[in-house]
């Protein structure tokens, strides 16, 4: 894993200083060298507000807006009964307005991530609260409604739900009382460490950093039972204790396919076995055409993983595993340590809540892309069917390949900010930006940020190249970032893409410098620019340096039909 | 028993202020020291609670304010419990 340098500030109604240690601990098992500086106790308005302030000088990368019911909106459950609903609400909606104001003030490029308000223990009202249209739980609903409202507005921004982090800590140990009327403190040592767990999960998603295929054993994993022995319908799945669990297992996978989490299966049994399970077994919630793979034989997981990851584009890095035999994971962990394994409960009842918490599915955003990926491999795998029947020559004739080229596409934001974050192979100097940075680029006079749109007649392969050309001066270019998913190699799209994204050059002459800077996983791309006909001017352990003088237009790819 | 406790409560100070408190006079007010941050002096309380398996009460806490208050506090629950 790559150690990314990390400044976090963190802005608080209390006094968060007992975050730190935790927080560290959290990024750093996850790969980050953090940097964690605290605002003064409840100053946050003026520091988001007061360029002057240590904020705007530290300019953090992520900032971190830490509220609690009891610190923030303050007092409520004793207003609320001498002052009126309306009033208190009044109140509680200023107090709020005046932060989001602050917020939309703050015009650095950091993320931010802003927690919700609680639901706190004490009200007034006790048991007739949650009734009440005037109680204190109808109040902070109101509050994070609020929230709610600017954070979808915003999607810089993270609305992490404190209220559910604070279950789960449990609410009566959320705050050690001592510490929170001596100094104000308001997170016990294990709340602490749970918000700082949660935090991790946001920034680890900001960067990117998620897995994006799930690897499934069959056999007691996907169901109860051998089928092998027991056969497709003498399986233990829907109406028994056992039943249940699997059912609810395999609907659990079938949400994570369906937000764009690929699934695949490994397993050692007779094709012929398994095959019928998907014809036959009227409880299976899985389909076969949900599984981008599936690898039915009696070949070791490790090699049968290896393919996957080769039929469908991905790193090894991308895969989670999961499997019930403690020898089979055991065997995939030790030869390929890039997969991350699941531990798999002895107990199955305990399985559907660990499936359900994976870290590494956990992500911010979802776009179309996301949710249309299953269906591109699919078609995908019909593509590289056909290719095997073919000439390379008349395979990419057949396939019509057609590209869209767009500048500094607003539409597509979401889309371009995940592929600049997420593209790790063919990306030539792995530059990554938060939306924000991208937005400035796209406005500024000094980048233009091409980005392609790709389809074929097996269907739509959609946003999947990104150049950004950062002006340096007069018809002098210099390529920021040039990067393309990975599954629409090897048919000279990106030859096309670069001649397109020139073309908003609007001039035939211009200079344009490259540089190739490798990371651990950018190797395919070592010689890229050489092929683009780039000249080499210098080469160190730190990259590559490129130059190329363009006189004319260049000539299009003949099997690429441009939009 | 005392001297170890004794030793215990310097270290603890120690690692958590980065003040060699031997060096100090027992009868100085601990708000008077400058580097005795208050975050960090509520962090201590807590580490003195956990480590010796004492409780102090806020009113103890709120009384302890100098450095033999606070030998004297630990001392005597310590040896109780």
């Amino acid at each position: 894993m790559i150690n990314k340098k990390i400044k976090i500030a963190i802005l608080s109604s209390y006094t968060a200083q007992n975050l730190k240690n935790h927080l560290n601990s959290h990024l750093q098992k996850n790969g980050f060298e953090p940097e964690i500086q605290f605002g003064g106790y409840n100053q946050y308005n003026q520091e988001l507000r007061d360029k002057s302030s240590w904020l705007y000088a530290f300019n953090p990368d992520v900032a971190v807006i830490a509220l609690s019911s009891k610190t923030f909106l303050q007092e409520v459950e004793f207003e609320i009964l001498s002052k009126g609903y309306e009033a208190t609400l009044k109140e509680c909606k200023e107090k709020i307005s005046f932060l989001l104001d602050s917020l939309s003030q703050y015009s650095l490029a950091a993320k931010i991530i802003l927690t919700s308000l609680d639901q706190p223990l004490y009200s007034p009202f006790d048991l007739m609260d949650l009734k009440m249209p005037d109680g204190i739980y109808a109040l902070v609903q109101e509050g994070n409604n609020l929230l709610r409202e600017f954070a979808h507005k915003h999607p810089g921004i993270i609305l992490l739900d404190f209220d559910r982090i604070c279950s789960l800590v449990g609410k009566n140990n959320m705050t050690n009382e001592q510490l929170y009327y001596l100094g104000k403190i308001f997170l016990s040592e294990l709340a602490a460490d749970k918000l700082s767990q949660e935090l991790t999960y946001c920034i680890k998603a900001i960067y990117g950093e998620v897995k994006k295929c799930i690897i499934t054993d069959l056999d007691n994993t996907l169901w109860g039972g051998v089928i092998g022995e027991e056969g497709a319908n003498g399986l233990q799945l829907g109406d028994s204790t056992i039943g249940h669990i699997y059912l609810e297992i395999q609907k659990i996978l079938l949400n994570y396919k369906n937000k764009g989490i690929l699934l695949a299966a490994v397993s050692k049994n007779n094709s012929q076995d398994v095959m019928p399970v998907f014809s036959e077994n009227k409880e299976m919630i899985l389909k076969k055409d949900d599984f981008v793979a599936l690898k039915i034989n009696w070949e070791l997981k490790s090699k049968n993983i290896e393919e996957i990851a080769k039929e469908i584009n991905l790193g090894l890095d991308s895969f989670v595993f999961l499997d019930d035999n403690p020898a089979e994971r055991l065997e995939v962990a030790a030869r390929l340590p890039m997969v991350e394994v699941i531990d798999f409960p002895t107990d199955i009842s305990k399985l559907p809540a660990i499936l359900k918490n994976i870290p590494a599915f956990k992500t911010i955003s979802l776009t179309e892309e996301d949710k249309k990926r299953h269906e591109m491999y699919l078609q995908e795998r019909k593509r590289s069917e056909r290719q095997k029947q073919l000439s390379v020559g008349d395979y990419l004739q057949e396939l019509g390949i057609e590209i869209e080229v767009k500048k500094n596409d607003a539409d597509s934001i979401e889309r371009i900010t995940q592929l600049i974050n997420k593209t790790n192979q063919f990306n030539l100097r792995t530059q990554r930006y938060t939306k924000e940075q991208v937005e400035e680029m796209m406005r500024s006079d000094n980048h233009i940020i091409s980005s392609a749109k790709v389809w074929d007649k097996f269907g739509e392969l959609g946003l999947t190249g990104v150049i950004i050309l950062e002006k340096k001066k007069e018809d002098d270019y210099f390529i920021d970032s040039f990067l393309m998913s990975c599954r629409i190699l090897s048919r000279e799209i990106e030859k096309q893409f670069f001649i397109e994204a020139l073309k908003f050059i609007g001039k035939n002459k211009i200079k344009i410098s490259a540089e190739y800077l490798p990371s651990p996983k950018n190797d395919l791309v070592k010689d890229f620019y050489e092929k683009l006909g780039f000249k080499l001017e210098s080469e160190t352990e730190k990259g590559k340096n490129y130059s190329l003088e363009l006189t004319r237009v260049r000539k299009d790819i003949s099997w690429i039909k441009v939009r | 028993m005392e001297e170890k406790i004794r030793e215990k409560i310097v270290e603890t100070v120690k690692e958590v202020m980065n003040i060699d408190i031997t060096k100090l006079e027992s009868s100085r007010k601990i708000n008077t020291i400058s580097e005795w941050d208050s975050f960090n002096n509520l962090m201590l309380i807590s580490k003195f609670q956990e480590d010796f398996g004492i409780e102090f009460s806020v009113v103890e806490i709120e009384n302890t304010q100098t450095i033999a208050d606070l030998f004297e506090i630990i001392e005597k629950k310590a040896k109780k419990s």
